[in-house]
């Protein structure tokens, strides 16, 4: 054992997301005068649960009052997960009542599937992917689970030609973004959905049997939101990439078939560049089980729009009008950014605490382009 | 002897030395001390006379001394459905 609290605290909260993966080296041991600025990041990362196994490990090494915080810590989430799951479970009944067949993406699927015990990988809501058939009849069955949408969509019919997810929350604050596709924006368009939906397997939960993404699209989903969800990337979701990818069978030759055909070269190869940097370069999963794939230019532009400084609404709204194939397509999408319903405009105007404005949301893109000149 | 085991239904978390339990709707029960000893133990199974042999081992006291705590506890478990019987 040895002191390493020098360490920027970034590093130390990388460290502790690369627990169990990367090869052991000194235990970390975390001063009482720098554990505060760590325990923000460990919640703001959600990393309690890799920290707290690292703790039992003597691989983390705190003082008896921070431990207790970080069990402290550790039990919120934990008790924020068991209620997504048992939200989950009444979810899975509800939908069933009326067909609609759902895909757990994400957390729980990720926790039970691919980690060692599940507290290893904390959770606050759900993701649920449904065809875009059954997306009005999902919408219906949340309601009458209690939960009401963040937001309506832009204008009517937007959703299921052009939208990612809506979100949803319920009078306890727990959301289920409810999916038809994995992104926002063009990579998203370019997902064939009826094969990502068809691309499943099963998982058991609270007594039931569900289904999640088979092992190579839940690799190409981690890797989808370690790049495209956040800018720089979180810590979990790119532990999410080296954990599917060192413990779950993947057959690299689908990862390759599966990114050619959904045009997730770029993405994939930008989560697994980024994610080996997390973990070490030394995991030869990580370019094992991504085979022969290969990124375009048109992707690599694409990606440029969410993991660069450029990373703006507009951007992403520029690049999908790239994806979206017809031009009378091209035109209903602009029509639905720029002059959204007068509910939405409302809704989205009291998220940023303005008054709704058509005129501020036209100079959006004029600011956007004037910028790109400056 | 029909064998114990936690029901596939019950939702739960280990934390630290304790196990955070499920009930119905979103609250949740927790079980701290011998209660989580037994939990954890019944985690691949178990008949009652092997629970509290492993159980009085771990503690380093008679089964006898403990067998009726144990019975108890398990029932309490079977009626809120997070332990059921299976056949051997």
């Amino acid at each position: 054992v040895s002191t390493t609290t020098r360490l920027p605290i970034l590093s130390m909260a990388r460290e502790i997301a690369s627990f169990g993966v990367e090869d052991a080296g000194e235990a970390l041991v975390v001063d009482d005068d720098r554990w505060s600025s760590l325990l923000q990041v460990l919640t703001t990362q959600r990393l309690s649960g890799l920290a707290v196994a690292a703790l039992r490990d003597g691989r983390l090494v705190l003082s008896s009052a921070a431990e207790a915080e970080l069990m402290g810590l550790h039990r919120g989430l934990m008790i924020r997960s068991l209620a997504c799951e048992r939200t989950l479970i009444d979810l899975a009944e509800s939908f069933e009542n009326i067909d609609v067949a759902f895909v757990v993406l994400k957390g729980p699927a990720v926790a039970h599937t691919a980690y060692p015990d599940p507290s290893w990988r904390p959770f606050g809501d759900l993701d649920v992917l449904v065809q875009t058939t059954d997306w009005e009849r999902a919408l219906a069955a949340l309601a009458g689970l209690g939960f009401r949408r963040d937001l309506p969509e832009p204008r009517r019919g937007f959703d299921v030609r052009f939208g990612k997810a809506a979100t949803h929350t319920d009078a306890d604050g727990l959301q289920v973004d409810l999916h038809r596709t994995l992104a926002l924006g063009p990579f998203g368009a370019w997902i064939d959905r009826a094969g990502l939906f068809a691309a499943d397997a099963e998982f058991h939960l609270g007594g039931r049997s569900l289904r999640r993404l088979d092992d190579e699209a839940m690799f190409v989903h981690a890797c989808v939101h370690a790049s495209l969800g956040w800018s720089p990337p979180l810590l979990l979701p790119m532990r999410d990439v080296a954990q599917i990818a060192s413990t779950l069978r993947i057959d690299p030759s689908i990862v390759s078939t599966r990114a050619r055909s959904w045009r997730l070269g770029a993405v994939i190869e930008h989560a697994v560049r980024v994610t080996a940097d997390l973990v070490g370069q030394t995991v030869p999963e990580l370019s094992g089980v991504i085979g022969d794939v290969r990124s375009s230019q048109t992707e690599r532009r694409a990606l440029r729009a969410y993991t660069s400084g450029r990373r703006r609404r507009v951007g992403m709204a520029v690049s999908m009008l790239r994806a979206i194939p017809s031009l009378r397509s091209k035109a209903a999408y602009l029509r639905d950014l720029l002059l959204p319903s007068r509910e939405f405009l409302a809704a989205r105007s009291s998220h940023s605490g303005q008054h709704p404005s058509y005129a501020r949301r036209l100079a959006v893109p004029f600011h956007w382009v004037a910028g790109r000149w400056r | 002897m029909p064998m114990l085991r936690r029901s596939p239904r019950a939702l739960f978390r280990v934390v630290g030395d304790d196990v955070y339990v499920t009930a119905q709707g979103r609250s949740f029960d927790v079980l701290s001390g011998s209660a989580a000893a037994i939990w954890v133990a019944l985690e691949n199974g178990s008949s009652l006379t092997e629970l509290v042999r492993t159980l009085a081992g771990d503690h380093r006291v008679r089964p006898e001394a403990i067998e009726s705590e144990v019975r108890s506890f398990v029932s309490e478990l079977q009626r809120r459905a997070w332990v059921e019987e299976v056949g051997r």
